[in-house]
């Protein structure tokens, strides 16, 4: 299988599992399967693309054939791979919840959108170019959007409402930064503003537009104090779509402020890291006492993707390869375990009846399994050792004292003792009790597919942390490459 | 390979046990089969001990951490102390919870938590141990909770996790400067000359704080008593045994690498005595059985915290003869406890009385095991306490003599006080009184051999070390020389003749007997409640108010930014967007603003148009107008695109305009007005200022960029290669279709998917719209 | 023009947040729409303006007749028109249904149980 071709199927895979679902509308047993294997080739794809790219290679196909920067390159490094093999993971795993999930009459919608979310969250990781990486933003608000609004209630309106003016008013941020880049360097190509902001010699300028990328990124990444439109609208939605904008969506936002504050706004670090790092931490901290303020499932889990995105902002703002790999290793890590959660909440309140932690119990005796699987993430998001948790908060930390940000350190490792003591909140307050109903313990049983979700979302996160020497290895490259990225812009510019 | 053996048989066996207990006969052996296993695996750890095994596996060698484990003295003496008093908890647990449903998981989470304990004590780096002190918290956490449909057992168990969780942050702090300062995260290979020189202080301060909240030292300890919520075996194994010595382990595997300062000594000491006393007579407080011997056990973790800071070989011989004999008789009296409650229904001390007649067996293994506790001769515990005085009185400076005589010999005394009301007091016939309701009970439910067999063995061993302690010689010489990082050539002895120390132990003793006999007043006394106010109660509030306090914060903080409000969600996304970017152009250098060009009238009316339109459809309130203003500023801009050479363009904008008009016009026939119109007061000069900033920020940048040269080599390349290559005459449209197609795809999709959305909406929308629209619809507009 | 253009591109930001920070959706929406023809306006200038042909290729001609207009800009905001109008269209959709469905258009109406922050939070476990 040609480069080409293998670069460009993260795009068309679940492109033409959509099209197969619209025009198969008369089959709506086969939807949901479709899109499972869909996800699963998908993860082939990501798996095979990591084993040409692990070393630090870097694949680069052109659309068209128009060599960049004038045509659109697709570029594959093992930040983006890595983002699209686990992107294909937790897609695939809410899919399989969703087999059983999604009322009939949203079906058709649902199976035939969450594909096409899926497909620009993979453009935004392989894209080259920042114009590009715009409409790929586009494209996945506008699915989130009708994904959203789906229910048809008051409160997914309500949601929907709040999470569209927000990110439609941190898209057009966005795209005025691109413009004003656009002006100052007359190329969007990333490779080549990678190699021409410094040539300007106006790195104050640059911060300018930066900042327009903070904003914006930050507001989709949903990080202090930008973030109030999360906890407003994910808790409105089905499980099966919360689950994965909770795993998928603010990450593609970290990730395009992993890329481009490595990539294009490294040169005024004092100005654009600093304010990240006070970013970082504002967000953690107040991302986790929102948490631990809830009372109610999906807000209490609303509030900890703010939280953890802090952590991986942090690394960001260090800029140390230690940091970086921290930064990128908590996001995978923090994608299966949060969607996870989402899920394992989903089925908590499918057999007891609410989302609310005093209306929920029995768990601890009538689901041991289900208890024992929602520990896993639990425990690994609280950063308990040696789940995958751990390794992120330990690699940043280390980063952080290598730094001396000592602050910033002492902040993340007090959060994760709050975002253990929410976690505890849930299994204290939901699974351990007594059901508050005695008459009726959540005793029926858990569907097969929504099990199997959960199982191999928890088998991932346990594989991550027993694999953390190997995942550190390919991410320490990865974070090199972010942080010296010649390899990256050679293999733009001069392919 | 063996050490890892050792310490991953527990973690499978763990794995197993729920799936033994689903059977009656997987649930009536799986104590004893539990117990064995741990006793081999000490026995194990014994036959290893002459090989002094160390194994090293890479685990994340990119972060310098390896499974590094070792087998030393310390690591014995521990390794120990966990299996064999393993052994007998967990065959005594098997009997205690016989008819419990969730046996299968409690002896999953104590087989794991004795994993966790082996790979703690045989740790030779600093992450390996982390990874096995925080699985022990966690084990302890799930534990205590067992009776899960307890509010106070949830609670407890909470507090324990968190306080030593705490703990756990700090001591991840301080191995990563440890790694830092020396290179390398191997305890054996930590140089004390080398810690020194860095931020010796920082490390000794974290790490001691880690170890105070595991080993619950004043005032970190009100969670072990809290902890009694556990089921007994629990609080015999974790919290009086193994899990709460975690805290001195660790205290003591880095003494060579940070001890002997002055500010080790002064910090170890002094929290040590503090501890050491206040515990013993807190314990003189409690009624509870389970309360009395927890306080007695945060004093005598007080104690090795104070041996620990003594140092030397007297500190540390003291120090490995009480941890072992503490760890018997306690978790003795602990099991002793249980079955006592077992069999009478209470455990508190007021209610109990004559057992010694329904309970023989108990009451003298109680006896056995409290003459170890109150220090008596021919006892580990005498033997331990000897050598604390020793190592007292030959501390150096005779005011820090005089302060440890102090701190070992009223602790010594409360704890005797306190074997007494445990060993004496429940158990001594009374004839003179009637039998109290609890001792019927006992007649009538006397324990299975399962109760009172393995606190039996544990007191005898007790015994047995106390009247030929020899025996230890070899361990202690090895787990001495340890904890000090020298050789030391222990010799332990059952009578050290008519030393000081002697006479001291005599004094403790008797005013322990002499406060026994008046605990009726004592309990109650004004100086025992000024202690436990400050000492119990204080520390209390404190983990209560600042959990209170954390919450209020963070209610607050809530209602702070998540007001629901989207304005309020806009107005701050804006804000920092005039903020940071204020600050960010406040960094640039003056500007050199582009020359002005004459500007034809016609573009000037165009531009006039442009603004006063957008002005006009600002207008409040929304209604037919400010869709037209709306327009006229859609097609102001498209003029503009005309006259600029980008007709396309401008086209698309008309037609887009158009299509926007007719839409709005669909949309707002039928929506009611608010009659509301304008923000008022402070919202409304936030708006404003909000407002201004982001058009400043905005023109401020654009003219920031326009002043610097600009490279049109793109448009270029595009112009000359759109004939050729792309076989287009319309530039642009050789751009979309062609050179960037891939921006076009994702426009396409874009809007089939918006159309999707709308269709979905408009269902719901007809779906709602039979409801009569409510309330009436003023006259205004929408603002 | 250019400068012209950055002060009204600065002057619809202005008015385009005022828009969006009133009290109702349908001026969110407008504001929405306003701001975003700033941004195509921005993006125009920041190709930088200059009064010359449309870059179109005459029959027989290989080269465009200089001075021609920078096409890459006005591919940009072409996309940019399109994907704008498929997000308002979906906005403007969402307005109605929040008027049918939550029964009205006012943020500050717009609050429901999701965003009820906790009034008082219990401590223990």
């Amino acid at each position: 299988m040609t480069d080409d071709l293998l670069l460009a199927l993260p795009l068309l895979l679940p492109l033409a599992a959509a099209v197969t679902v619209m025009l198969t509308r008369g089959l709506p047993r086969l939807h949901g399967p479709l899109n499972v294997a869909c996800m699963a080739a998908l993860a082939a794809v990501g798996a095979a693309l990591l084993a040409r790219v692990h070393d630090g290679a870097v694949l680069v196909t052109f659309l068209g054939g128009w060599r960049a920067p004038f045509g659109i390159p697709l570029v594959a490094d093992a930040l983006s791979v890595t983002m699209v093999l686990v992107t294909a993971l937790v897609a695939g795993c809410v899919c399989l919840y969703a087999l059983v999930d999604v009322p009939p009459r949203q079906a058709l919608v649902y199976h035939a959108v969450t594909p096409v979310l899926v497909a620009s969250a993979n453009g935004a990781f392989l894209t080259g170019d920042l114009f590009n990486l715009y409409v790929w933003f586009e494209v996945m608000l506008m699915s989130s959007f009708v994904l959203m609004a789906l229910g048809g209630e008051a409160p997914q309106v309500r949601g929907t409402v709040k999470y569209m003016a927000t990110n439609l008013v941190s898209s057009t941020l966005f795209l005025a930064g691109v413009g004003l880049l656009y002006g100052l360097t007359g190329t969007l190509n990333m490779a080549e503003l990678a190699a021409r902001v410094p040539a300007l010699g106006q790195p104050a300028l640059v911060s300018v537009v930066a900042v327009l990328f903070v904003v914006a990124f930050g507001t989709k990444a949903a990080v202090f104090p930008l973030f109030s439109w999360l906890p407003a609208s994910y808790p409105t939605p089905p499980v099966a779509t919360t689950a994965l904008f909770a795993g998928l969506l603010t990450k593609v936002a970290v990730y395009a402020l992993l890329r481009t504050f490595t990539l294009i706004f490294v040169h005024d670090v004092g100005f654009t890291h600093g304010a990240l790092l006070w970013i970082a931490g504002l967000t953690m901290v107040t991302g986790v006492l929102g948490a631990v303020a809830q009372d109610e499932v999906r807000r209490l889990l609303s509030f900890h993707i703010v939280s953890q995105i802090g952590y991986m902002v942090m690394g960001l703002a260090l800029l140390s390869p230690l940091a970086l790999l921290g930064a990128i290793f908590f996001t995978i890590h923090n994608i299966l375990a949060k969607t996870n959660l989402f899920l394992i909440g989903g089925v908590m309140a499918r057999l007891g009846g609410s989302f609310e932690l005093k209306r929920l119990g029995g768990f601890y005796r009538a689901q041991p399994l289900l208890a024992g699987l929602f520990l896993v993430p639990a425990l690994a998001l609280a950063g308990v050792p040696p789940l995958s948790g751990f390794w992120g908060k330990l690699l940043l930390a280390r980063a952080g004292l290598e730094a001396a940000e000592y602050a910033i350190v002492a902040a993340s490792l007090a959060v994760g003792l709050l975002t253990l003591y929410s976690m505890m909140k849930i299994w204290s307050q939901a699974v351990l009790p007594a059901a508050a109903d005695p008459a009726r313990p959540p005793a029926g049983p858990v569907p097969r597919a929504q099990l199997a979700a959960i199982g191999v979302l928890a088998a991932s996160t346990l594989a991550l942390s027993a694999l953390a020497w190997p995942v550190c290895v390919v991410l320490g490259r990865a974070a090199e490459g972010l942080l010296a990225p010649t390899a990256y812009i050679e293999a733009v510019l001069r392919a | 390979m063996a050490l890892v053996l050792v310490v991953a048989a527990g973690f499978v066996a763990a794995a197993l046990a729920p799936w033994a207990a689903r059977h009656e006969t997987g649930r009536r052996w799986l104590g004893p089969a539990a117990g064995a296993l741990a006793l081999l695996l000490g026995l194990a750890l014994l036959l290893l001990a002459r090989a002094a095994p160390e194994i090293t596996l890479p685990w994340v060698p990119p972060l310098g951490v390896e499974l590094a484990l070792r087998l030393d003295g310390l690591g014995l003496l521990f390794g120990l102390i966990v299996t064999g008093v393993g052994a007998a908890v967990l065959v005594y647990g098997g009997a205690y919870l016989h008819d419990d449903p969730l046996l299968g998981r409690f002896f999953g989470y104590l087989l794991a938590f004795m994993a966790a304990m082996l790979g703690l004590v045989l740790a030779d780096d600093l992450v390996t141990l982390f990874v096995f002190f925080e699985l022990t918290s966690l084990a302890s956490y799930l534990l205590i909770a067992h009776e899960h449909e307890r509010r106070e057992a949830r609670a407890a168990a909470q507090q324990a996790l968190l306080i030593t969780t705490a703990g756990g942050m700090c001591l991840l702090v301080a191995l990563l400067l440890v790694q830092q300062t020396a290179g390398t995260l191997r305890i054996s290979e930590l140089r004390p000359e080398v810690l020194r020189e860095g931020p010796y202080l920082a490390i000794l301060v974290l790490v001691a704080a880690a170890a105070f909240t595991k080993s619950a030292q004043a005032p970190l300890h009100p969670w072990l008593p809290a902890a009694m919520a556990a089921p007994t075996p629990v609080s015999a194994y974790l919290h009086s045994a193994a899990m709460v010595k975690a805290g001195v382990f660790v205290l003591a595997r880095l003494s060579p690498a940070l001890g002997g300062t002055p500010a080790w000594t002064a910090l170890l000491g002094a929290a040590g005595a503090v501890t050491a006393v206040a515990g013993a007579w807190l314990a003189l407080r409690e009624t509870d059985l389970k309360r009395v011997l927890a306080y007695t056990t945060v004093s005598a973790l007080g104690l090795l915290t104070l041996l620990l800071g003594v140092g030397g070989r007297w500190g540390a011989e003291a120090f490995v003869a009480y941890a072992l004999g503490h760890a018997l008789y306690k978790s003795a009296l602990f099991m002793v406890a249980g079955a006592v409650d077992h069999a009478a229904g209470t455990r508190d001390v007021l209610a109990l009385r004559g057992l010694a007649g329904p309970l023989p067996a108990l009451a003298l293994v109680c006896g056995a095991a409290a003459w170890s506790f109150a220090g008596l001769p021919l006892s580990l515990g005498f033997v331990g306490k000897e050598l604390a005085y020793e190592a007292a009185l030959l501390a150096g400076g005779d005011l820090l003599v005089g302060a440890l005589v102090v701190a070992v010999g009223l602790a010594s005394a409360g704890m005797a006080a306190a074997a007494c009301l445990v060993a004496v007091r429940p158990f001594r016939p009374r004839p003179d009184l009637p039998a109290a309701e609890a001792t019927q009970r006992a007649a009538a439910h006397p324990p299975a051999p399962g109760l009172w067999g393995p606190p039996a063995a544990c007191a005898a061993v007790g015994l047995v070390l106390g009247v030929l302690p020899w025996l230890l010689d070899p361990l202690a010489s090895w787990a001495a020389g340890s904890i000090t990082g020298a050789p030391v050539a222990a010799h332990l002895e059952a009578w050290h003749g008519l030393t000081p120390a002697l006479g001291l132990s005599t004094v403790s003793a008797v005013v322990g007997v002499g406060t026994y006999v008046a605990w009726d007043h004592v309990r109650a006394s004004a100086p025992l409640r000024a202690l436990g106010a400050v000492l119990d109660q204080a520390p209390a509030r404190a983990y209560d108010l600042a959990l209170a306090g954390t919450l209020r914060l963070a209610g607050w903080q809530t209602r702070t930014f998540q007001t629901g409000n989207l304005r309020d969600y806009l107005a701050v996304i804006l804000g920092t967007l005039v903020v940071l970017g204020g600050l960010a152009l406040l960094r640039v250098p003056a500007l050199d603003l582009p020359a002005r060009e004459a500007l034809p009238a016609r573009d000037w009316l165009v531009v006039v148009l442009l603004v006063l339109a957008a002005l006009a459809a600002c207008a409040p309130p929304v209604r037919f107008a400010t869709i037209v203003a709306l327009s006229i500023v859609g097609y102001a801009a498209a003029l503009v695109y005309q006259s600029y050479g980008a007709p396309d363009l401008a086209l698309v904008q008309v037609l887009v305009e158009t299509l926007v008009v007719i839409l709005f016009v669909l949309v707002l026939a039928d929506l009611p007005l608010p009659a509301r119109a304008r923000p008022r007061g402070l919202r409304a000069v936030r708006d404003v200022a909000v407002a201004l900033g982001a058009g400043a920020v905005v023109t401020t940048s654009m003219l920031a960029v326009l002043a610097a040269p600009f490279d049109d080599k793109l448009g270029r390349w595009y112009a000359h290669n759109a004939v050729e290559l792309a076989h287009g005459r319309n530039v642009v449209n050789t751009i979309l279709v062609d050179f960037r197609a891939f921006d076009t795809l994702g426009e396409v999709i874009v809007v089939v998917v918006a159309s999707v959305g709308v269709a979905v909406l408009l269902r719901g929308v007809l779906r709602a719209a039979p409801e009569p629209v409510a309330g009436p619809v003023p006259q205004g507009g929408v603002a | 023009m250019e400068v012209v253009l950055a002060y009204v591109v600065g002057a619809l930001v202005t008015l385009a947040v005022l828009l969006l920070l009133r009290r109702s959706l349908v001026s969110v929406v407008v504001g929405l729409l306003v701001l975003g023809n700033a941004v195509n306006l921005l993006i125009m200038t920041m190709g930088r303006l200059t009064r010359a042909a449309p870059p179109l290729v005459e029959a027989g001609a290989v080269l465009p007749e200089e001075p021609f207009a920078n096409p890459l800009p006005q591919a940009f905001v072409l996309t940019a028109i399109v994907i704008n109008f498929g997000l308002l269209a979906f906005s403007l959709v969402l307005t109605a249904s929040a008027r049918a469905i939550a029964g009205t258009v006012d943020p500050h109406e717009l609050v429901g149980p999701e965003d009820t922050p906790p009034a008082r939070v219990g401590g223990a476990a």
